[in-house]
C-alpha cells in the first residue's frame, strides 16, 4: 500500500494492487517527519484498467481475454484498488507521495478507539474495519460480544464498541435515527440490555409492544443470564396509572390536551373554574358531568321539574344541587363543558385514573428498567405525567440536598422512548414536549438522560435534537432526513452518501464524547421481542393448521360419498369451528384432492373422496 | 461547421492535387501491386492457433509483453523534464519495471532538439531491453513480445540489443518485435524505384488479406541479423510489421500465428496482450504533472517548468 497522487493535510489516496480496502478501516502512513500519521478509509474504489478499454471494443476482445486466461492470465490481479484516507488528525504540512502505507497493531489505535472497559460501559457492538487487527486485540476486550449476520451468529472479530455512559454527565443524551427497518427498534434493545447490565434505573416508553426481555435468544444464552429479573413491565389502566388527586390545574389541562388535541381558550378557563384543590376523579368528573346536565335542561327545564309533583326529597335535592351548579358557572359556555366532559371520559375509560405509578418508582428505585406499555395516545398521555412527576421528585431530592437537607431518595435514571417525534413534534405543541425539553436542556444537572429513536429526526422538536450529544445514524433514505441528520450531526459528505445503503444494524456513532465519527455494527442482542413473526408466515402456519384439523376429521370417515357431506359439515363446524356450507365445502375438498391429500373418484352416478 | 477563408480553401486544393502526383490512381491497383510483390517476396496465408494449440505452444511458460512510454513537461525544449517507464508483464502475473528521468538543463552543452530526440530513444531502448533480458533471465518464459521494432533497437542502443539477443538465445527465449507501422523503405525501392517519396506502408496498405503475411528475404539490413515479415492481423488495411532474430527464424510462423492469435479482429491491429502493457506503463500528462509537483521546488517549478500557456484563461 502507497499514498499516491496528490495529497492534502487532511486527506491522501492509497493505492494497493494486492490487497482490498475495507471501509473504515484504519491504516497507518509511514511517514516520519509527521510521526507516522493515522487515518480511516472513507472511499473505496477497485477498478479495472483493462474494463474500460474494453467496453468500446468488440466481443472480439473477450474472446482473447478468455484465451489468455486460458493461458494462466488472471484479470483480476491487473485490478487497482484505491482507497481515500482522512487522516484522524489534520497534519501541519501535506503527506508525502510515495510513503508506504501499513496496517495498524491494536494498541497504536487503541486509545483512539476504545474509551472505558466491558464491564464499566456498554458493550453495544463491533466497530467496523478493525477485522485486521483482530490478532493483536488484547484480551480485556476479545470475545465480548456475539454478532448477528445474514441472519447467523458469529464470535466477535474486530474491536468492541463500548460506549462511555459516564460521559453522559459532560455530553448528555442520545439520539437513534433511521428509517423504518434499519435496526433502530434492535439497536435500542441492545442499549436496554446494557443498561440492565449495569443496572442503571431506566424507564421505557413502548408504543410497539415490543420491549419484553424475557424471551432469551438460545444461541446466546450464557450471555443473557445476568439479565434476569432487571426488568419490570407495566402496562397503563392495568398496572399503573395517573392519581387524579395529585394532578395540578395545570397538568389536567396537560391530560385533556393529550386527550384531544388542543385547549380552546374557553375550556382552559372553564377547567381552571372547574377543578379544586385535592379534588379526586369523582368529585371531579362528577362536577363536570353534572354541569353537562344542568346545561342540557337550563334552568327553566329544571324549575319545571322541580314544580311537578310526585317528587322524592332526593330528587328534589338533586334537582336543586343542579341548579345551584348552573347558577355558580353560568357563565361557561356549555361546549366547552361538553368537550371537557368528553374528553375526561376518554382518560377514563383507558383506565388512566385507576392506579399510580408506585410500581414505576420502586421500580427504578431497585435499579430496574421498567417498560411503560399502551396504545400510542394513553402512553404519550401517561409519560406526560410520568416524566414529569419523576423528574420533579428527582430534582427536588438533589435540590434539597443542595441546601443542606436531608430528603427522600430518588435516583438519577434515563428515559427512553422510540418514535420520540410523537413526544415531541417540532413545530406542533404536545404535552410531553416541555418537560422533555426541560431535561434535553438541564436533565445532566439533576441524572437526568434521554435515550431517544426516531425514523423521522426531521419531525423531531429541533431544540432537543440539539441537545443529543450522541447520535447514532442507521441507515436513513429519506433527502430531507439525511439533510437534518447532516446538519445535526458531523457526518462527512462520503458518510451521508452511504445512508441509503447501510445494512439493518449498522450505524454511524457520532459522538461528542468520542470527538468522530465511528462506524459500528450493532452486537446481536442476547433477547428477543415476543412478535418476531412475519406475518405472511403467520397467515400461512395459520392455514396450514386449520387444514391439518380439517383433514382430521375427514379422514376419519373416508371414503366419503358426495351424499354425506351434509352430516360431515356438522362435524366440521363443532370440531374445527368453520361454518361452511356445501358448496364451500366441495371447494374445499376440491382444493384438497388438487393439492394430492386426498383423492376424487368421479363416475358418471357418484363423487368419492378416498385415501390417496 | 466553421467558416473557413477561401485562401486556405483553395490551399488545401492545391495540396491535394501535389499528393495525388505522388500517388497516382493508376500504380494504386492491389492486384498489379501484388503480382509485382509476389517476384520479390512469399505470401503465406496465417492461421489463428485455438487455445489448445496455443497452450501446448506455450508449455506451461509464461508469455511475455514489453513497452515503454515517456512523455515530458510542456515548455520550452530545453526546459522540459521526461519520465520515462518500461514494463515486463508476464501472463502470469510477473511484472518487472524500470524507470527514469531526464532534463536537458543538466547536460554540460546546449542540446540541439534533434540530439535531444536521440536521447530519449536511447534512454527508453535502454529501460525497454533492461526489463526484456531482467524477464527472460528471471521468468524464463516462452516468448517475449516487444512493441515496436527489434530494429530499432538496433539503431538506438546496439550494445544493450546485442546483449539481450545473446542471452534469448542461449535461453531458447523466442523474441519478436510488433510495429503498428512499418516505416522502411526498402521494399518499395526496391520493387517500384520511379515511386520518390513512397513508404513501405503505402505499398502494402490493402494489398494483403486480413490474415495474409508477406516476407521479403532482404527487408533487413544485412548486419542486423533479424528476418522481417508484414502480417494484415486485423480488418484494418494497414499491416503491421514483425521481426525477429536471424538465429530463431525456423520458428518465425509459430511467432506470426501467435501475435496473430492474440490480436482482436477489430482493433489497431497489435496483440491485445501489448494493449495491456501500453495501458498500464504509459507515462501520462497528470503523472508526470503530480511528479513535478511533488518533488521539484515550487519556485523552481514555475521558473523552469511551467509554460506561460497553462495560465491561458481560454
Ligand atoms: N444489529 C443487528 N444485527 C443483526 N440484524 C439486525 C440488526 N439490527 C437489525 N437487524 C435486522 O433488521 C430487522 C429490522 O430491525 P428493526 O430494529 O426492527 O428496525 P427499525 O426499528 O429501525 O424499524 C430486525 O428484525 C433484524 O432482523
Ligand atoms: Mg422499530
Amino acid at each position: 500500500m502507497q499514498v499516491i497522487g496528490v495529497t492534502t493535510q487532511q486527506e491522501v489516496h492509497i493505492v494497493s494492487r494486492t490487497r482490498k480496502f475495507h471501509i473504515n478501516e484504519i491504516l497507518v502512513i509511514e511517514d516520519p517527519s509527521l510521526q507516522d500519521p493515522k487515518g480511516e478509509v472513507v472511499e473505496t474504489l477497485a477498478y479495472n484498467r483493462l474494463i474500460p478499454m474494453g467496453l468500446d471494443k468488440s466481443l472480439v476482445d473477450h474472446q482473447i481475454l478468455e484465451t489468455l486466461k486460458n493461458i494462466g492470465y488472471d484479470i483480476e490481479s491487473d485490478e487497482i484498488n484505491v482507497a481515500k484516507l482522512r487522516l484522524f488528525e489534520e497534519a501541519p504540512y501535506p503527506v508525502r507521495t510515495g510513503c508506504r502505507v501499513r496496517l495498524p497493531r491494536f494498541e497504536e489505535v487503541r486509545k483512539l478507539l476504545v474509551k472505558t472497559t466491558p464491564q464499566e460501559g456498554m458493550v453495544l457492538g463491533e466497530i467496523r474495519g478493525t477485522e485486521s487487527m483482530a490478532s493483536s486485540i488484547s484480551p480485556d476486550l476479545k470475545d465480548q460480544v456475539a454478532m448477528l449476520e445474514q441472519g447467523k451468529y458469529r464470535p466477535q472479530k474486530g474491536i468492541p464498541f463500548l460506549f462511555d455512559i459516564k460521559t453522559m454527565q459532560q455530553y448528555p443524551h442520545v439520539g437513534i435515527f433511521g428509517g423504518s427497518g434499519s435496526g433502530k427498534s434492535f439497536g435500542l434493545r441492545v442499549m436496554l440490555e446494557e443498561l440492565m447490565k449495569l443496572r442503571i434505573p431506566t424507564i421505557v416508553f413502548d408504543p410497539h409492544f415490543e420491549m419484553d426481555f424475557r424471551d432469551h435468544v438460545p444461541e446466546l444464552k450464557d450471555r443473557c443470564e445476568k439479565l434476569q429479573n432487571r426488568s419490570l413491565i407495566v402496562q397503563i389502566g392495568r398496572d399503573v396509572g395517573i392519581s387524579f388527586h395529585e394532578l395540578s390545574t395545570r397538568d389536567i389541562e396537560n391530560l385533556l390536551r393529550a386527550a384531544g388535541g388542543n385547549l380552546t381558550d374557553a375550556m382552559v378557563s372553564a377547567v381552571q373554574e372547574l377543578h379544586k384543590r385535592r379534588d379526586s376523579y369523582t368529585s371531579f368528573s362528577d362536577r363536570v358531568s353534572n354541569l353537562v346536565k344542568a346545561q342540557e335542561e337550563g334552568a327553566n327545564g329544571l324549575r319545571r321539574r322541580l314544580e311537578g309533583s310526585d317528587l322524592t326529597p332526593r330528587e328534589a335535592e338533586q334537582i336543586n344541587e343542579l341548579l345551584a351548579l348552573l347558577k355558580e358557572y353560568n357563565s361557561l359556555p356549555a361546549a366547552s363543558v361538553r368537550g371537557i366532559h368528553w374528553r375526561l371520559n376518554r382518560l377514563e375509560k383507558a383506565g388512566l385514573f385507576q392506579h399510580d405509578i408506585r410500581s414505576i418508582e420502586q421500580g427504578l428505585e431497585l435499579g430496574k428498567l421498567v417498560v411503560v406499555q399502551g396504545s400510542s395516545w394513553v402512553l404519550q398521555v401517561f409519560a406526560t405525567y410520568v416524566i414529569g412527576s419523576l423528574y420533579r421528585k428527582r430534582r427536588e431530592y438533589k435540590d434539597q440536598k443542595l441546601n443542606g437537607e436531608e430528603g427522600r431518595f430518588f435516583p438519577p435514571f434515563v428515559i427512553v422512548t422510540d418514535e420520540a417525534h410523537n413526544f415531541a413534534p417540532k413545530g406542533v405543541d404536545s404535552p410531553a414536549k416541555s418537560t422533555l425539553r426541560e431535561i434535553a436542556q438541564e436533565g445532566r444537572k439533576y441524572g437526568v438522560f434521554l435515550f431517544l429513536a426516531t425514523q423521522r429526526p426531521t419531525l423531531l422538536d429541533e431544540t432537543i435534537t440539539a441537545q443529543l450529544n450522541t447520535k447514532f445514524v442507521f441507515r436513513t433514505v429519506r433527502g430531507t432526513d439525511i439533510q437534518t441528520l447532516r446538519e445535526e450531526t458531523d457526518l462527512t459528505p462520503e458518510e451521508a452518501k452511504r445512508l441509503p445503503y447501510l445494512r439493518s444494524g449498522d450505524t454511524f456513532v457520532s459522538s461528542a464524547a468520542f470527538g468522530r465519527t465511528v462506524f459500528i455494527r450493532i452486537r446481536a442482542a442476547y433477547t428477543r421481542s415476543p412478535h418476531v413473526e412475519n406475518p405472511f408466515d403467520e397467515l400461512e402456519q395459520v392455514a396450514a393448521e386449520r387444514n391439518d384439523k380439517v383433514l382430521a376429521v375427514i379422514e376419519k370417515h373416508l371414503p366419503v360419498f358426495e351424499t354425506d357431506l351434509l352430516s360431515l359439515i356438522g362435524e366440521i363446524r363443532r370440531e374445527c369451528g368453520l361454518d361452511w356450507d356445501l358448496s364451500r365445502f366441495k371447494q374445499e375438498l376440491d382444493r384438497l384432492s388438487e393439492s394430492g391429500q386426498i383423492v376424487k373418484h368421479e363416475t358418471p352416478f357418484v363423487t368419492r373422496y378416498d385415501r390417496k | 461547421m466553421l467558416s473557413v477563408s477561401d485562401e486556405i480553401k483553395r490551399k488545401l486544393e492545391k495540396i491535394n492535387e501535389s499528393i495525388r502526383k505522388l500517388y497516382p490512381i493508376s500504380v494504386l491497383d492491389p492486384v498489379a501491386i501484388r503480382k509485382r510483390l509476389s517476384m520479390f517476396g512469399k505470401f503465406y496465408k496465417i492461421e489463428k492457433w485455438k487455445d489448445e494449440k496455443i497452450k501446448d505452444w506455450l508449455s506451461g511458460k509464461t508469455l511475455v509483453g514489453v513497452d515503454g512510454s515517456v512523455n515530458s513537461t510542456k515548455g520550452l525544449q530545453t526546459r522540459t523534464l521526461s519520465v520515462f517507464q518500461a514494463l515486463a508483464k508476464g501472463t502470469k502475473g510477473e511484472e518487472k519495471w524500470a524507470t527514469d528521468v531526464y532534463t536537458p538543463l543538466l547536460e554540460e552543452e546546449g542540446q540541439d532538439q534533434a540530439r535531444q530526440a536521440q536521447h530519449r530513444g536511447k534512454l527508453l531502448s535502454r529501460l525497454e531491453l533492461e526489463v526484456t533480458q531482467f524477464a527472460i533471465e528471471k521468468w524464463q518464459p516462452k516468448a517475449v513480445m516487444l512493441d515496436g521494432s527489434l530494429f530499432h533497437f538496433y539503431i538506438d542502443h546496439i550494445e544493450d540489443w546485442q546483449k539481450a539477443a545473446k542471452v534469448a538465445e542461449e535461453k531458447g527465449v523466442y523474441l519478436v518485435g510488433v510495429t503498428e507501422e512499418i516505416g522502411s523503405q526498402g521494399l518499395v525501392k526496391e520493387v517500384y524505384p520511379e515511386l520518390k517519396g513512397w513508404s513501405d506502408r503505402d505499398l502494402l496498405y490493402g494489398v494483403l488479406e486480413v490474415g495474409e503475411a508477406f516476407e521479403w528475404e532482404d527487408w533487413s539490413p544485412v548486419g542486423s541479423q533479424m528476418w522481417k515479415m508484414a502480417l494484415r492481423s486485423s480488418r484494418s488495411p494497414l499491416p503491421i510489421g514483425l521481426d525477429g532474430l536471424e538465429a530463431q527464424k525456423e520458428m518465425r510462423f509459430d511467432l506470426v500465428s501467435l501475435v496473430y492469435t492474440l490480436t482482436p479482429e477489430q482493433g489497431r491491429g497489435i496483440p491485445f496482450w501489448l494493449d495491456i502493457v501500453d495501458n498500464q506503463v504509459r507515462v501520462t500528462d497528470p503523472l508526470v504533472e503530480t511528479l513535478v509537483e511533488q518533488y521539484i521546488d515550487p519556485d523552481l517549478r514555475h521558473r523552469i517548468f511551467m509554460p506561460k500557456r497553462n495560465e491561458r484563461i481560454i
